[in-house]
């Protein structure tokens, strides 16, 4: 452990070797400041917006859009659950559902797979393992732009269209950034472990699901929470494919058409911050396991 | 029958044994990814193809998907502009290009030169990541509008940026300025990160400047992650759209100024229900880039040196 934080120490150490030129200082004060107004210009929109979806709408328009409230109105909270209704009749809650729903099926089920697909494409031999790696590649970095019209039409042939079951066309594992990091992961974690497992004769799914995944854990965390954020904050697919299943985000989309200049305004800044509320939970539960997990190499393959 | 007999027990012995077991599970795993690469990806893609030639109303193949883009690039429609889309189109991607991507590069390095904050600037750079699109666009629009700040401070001198033609792609790009580079932050962060402290060391010895460390060292040894990202951004040419929809909605892009492929698709697919017009789109802007794509891939392999660390 403190050879661990010596380690730690002695590297971080290293990093500001270089001599500290008056250039160096400038650069890294300007920076810094830059970076304070930045982070301001990040902040403030929402605190902004939290004030005023306390206020009343004629409060908001008339006299007072800047300065604190005059009334706290948490009530406006309540009324998103009588406001945000669409044509329907899909309620808040009802799209709260939606995205608990959409975000769980997607992102669970198509980590798994690309957990699949990923340890069998590193860790075995195979005839066909070539052809494989060549078509995720070719997939990366194939501009194709037609597929989104084609894709629209497929979902109508397997009458996937406005179903729950369009959640299977993400279910895919193979490219993407989540199957890079993980077969990055499964390259370089030693063989031993899978050959260990067959000694103690563990069958491969055996050895894959209660040695590898648990190994694997650390990145697996990471880029779940990057895909439950993901899935939550995904408002296209809803109103192109699904539009009788709005969630949070895709139901701002919607709303704003309606409520942006009108009496309501005020609860619709009040709904897009409860919105964003779970995500910033997660995140603030899972920033080390994240920032600490996420890597991307080279394309090499 | 003695045939049969014969290929039946050799799919038998196929499956048994260590290797057989191998071969099983290997299947299985990855039966469901080909299943869905080959209906999702591999039939999609093909028929897009075949998509932009036809006419699926009249049951025919035509070419007059075709001779409509062409139109639409030479006479302009009300709604819709080709030149405008490829213009805006190109320009967020060079945007994305020469001044996120680098803004990214500087940013992880003074972070992992551990600059006071750090974190919390990584954090508060990243929360446009994790907080959906439509919110942080809702937001933007409540902030540049009629009520929000800089309407109260200019008064009635103050145009709404966002509809009107001659600011609306200033406002898009600076939409993307102020949210678009915290996971490349942290990607850049992190190839930095696995860069051996050695190297450093000596670099500090040798008397290197801040400058020089960034430029002969650090970009150098993170060149395979820059250049994926590069990669991707160019694969991704023509679709880099900026979230059009949630600025101005369906129809009104084109009179903001603010018509983009990837918009001129969805209007086209989605909105009109025109599949063949953007499949053909798709396809003529995929001819474009596959060159592009493959030059550019050429060309970052041949600037990536053989650094092992």
């Amino acid at each position: 452990m403190s050879t661990n934080f010596n380690e730690k120490k002695m590297e971080r150490k290293s990093r500001n070797l270089i001599k500290k030129t008056p250039a160096f200082i400038i650069f890294f004060a300007t920076t810094f400041l830059i970076l304070c107004i930045h982070a301001m210009l990040l902040i403030y929109p929402y605190v902004w917006l939290f004030l005023n979806s306390l206020k009343n709408s004629f409060e908001f328009y008339t006299t007072n859009t800047m300065l604190l409230p005059q009334k706290w109105l948490f009530s406006n909270y309540a009324d998103i659950f009588d406001v945000f209704v669409d044509e329907k009749g899909n309620t808040y809650i009802t799209m709260l559902f939606n995205s608990l729903w959409w975000t769980a099926a997607n992102s669970i089920p198509s980590m798994f797979i690309s957990c699949m697909v990923a340890y069998v494409v590193e860790k075995f031999d195979f005839r066909g393992k070539d052809i494989i790696w060549g078509v995720i590649i070719i997939m990366m970095i194939l501009p194709l732009y037609g597929s989104g019209a084609a894709g629209y039409k497929l979902t109508f042939t397997l009458g996937l269209y406005d179903s729950p079951l369009l959640v299977i066309r993400s279910w895919g594992g193979y490219g993407g950034f989540a199957f890079m990091m993980l077969s990055a992961f499964f390259r370089g974690l030693p063989r031993d472990y899978m050959d260990a497992a067959e000694i103690d004769g563990a069958g491969y799914f055996r050895t894959f699901v209660t040695i590898m995944l648990p190994i694997a854990m650390g990145p697996i965390v990471a880029l779940l929470v990057k895909s439950f954020i993901g899935c939550w904050n995904e408002y296209m697919t809803m109103i192109i494919y699904m539009p009788s299943f709005p969630t949070l985000s895709s139901a701002l989309y919607t709303f704003e058409k309606k409520m942006a200049n009108g009496a309501n305004v005020v609860i619709y800044y009040a709904g897009a911050l409860i919105t964003i509320i779970p995500v910033l939970v997660l995140f603030t539960c899972f920033q080390d396991v994240f920032l600490n997990n996420v890597s991307f190499g080279g394309l090499k393959g | 029958m003695e045939g049969l007999k014969k290929k039946k027990s050799k799919i038998v012995a196929f499956f048994s044994g260590r290797k057989g077991k191998q071969r099983i599970f290997i299947s299985g795993m990855l039966a469901w990814p080909i299943i869905h690469f080959l209906v999702f990806w591999l039939y999609v893609n093909i028929d897009a193809i075949f998509l932009a030639f036809r006419n699926e109303a009249r049951g025919e193949w035509t070419l007059s998907n075709f001779k409509w883009l062409i139109k639409m690039f030479v006479e302009p429609a009300v709604i819709l502009d080709m030149n405008m889309a490829v213009r805006n189109t190109l320009i967020l991607f060079f945007w994305n290009m020469v001044v996120e991507l680098p803004i990214a590069v500087v940013l992880a390095y003074v972070f992992f030169k551990k600059l006071p904050g750090n974190k919390f600037f990584t954090i508060c750079l990243y929360l446009p990541s994790i907080i959906s699109t439509a919110v942080m666009v809702a937001v933007y629009k409540s902030f540049l509008g009629s009520e929000g700040p800089f309407a109260q401070i200019f008064g009635q001198s103050w145009v709404y940026p966002i509809t009107n033609p001659e600011t609306s792609m200033l406002s898009m790009l600076a939409y993307n300025l102020w949210t678009g580079y915290g996971l490349n932050i942290i990607l850049f962060r992190s190839a930095m990160g696995r860069i051996p402290p050695e190297i450093f060391e000596s670099a500090a010895i040798d008397g290197i400047t801040m400058f020089e460390e960034l430029t002969k060292i650090i970009l150098p040894l993170i060149w395979p992650t820059l250049s994926t990202m590069m990669l991707i951004s160019i694969s991704g040419v023509f679709g880099a759209s900026g979230p059009v929809l949630l600025f101005v909605g369906e129809w009104d892009a084109h009179d903001a100024g603010l018509m983009t492929v990837g918009h001129a698709m969805f209007l086209q697919y989605k909105v009109s229900g025109m599949v063949e017009r953007a499949a053909a789109m798709g396809l003529f802007f995929t001819a474009i880039s596959m060159p592009l794509v493959f030059l550019s891939r050429w060309l970052l392999t041949k600037v990536e040196g053989e650094y092992e660390y």
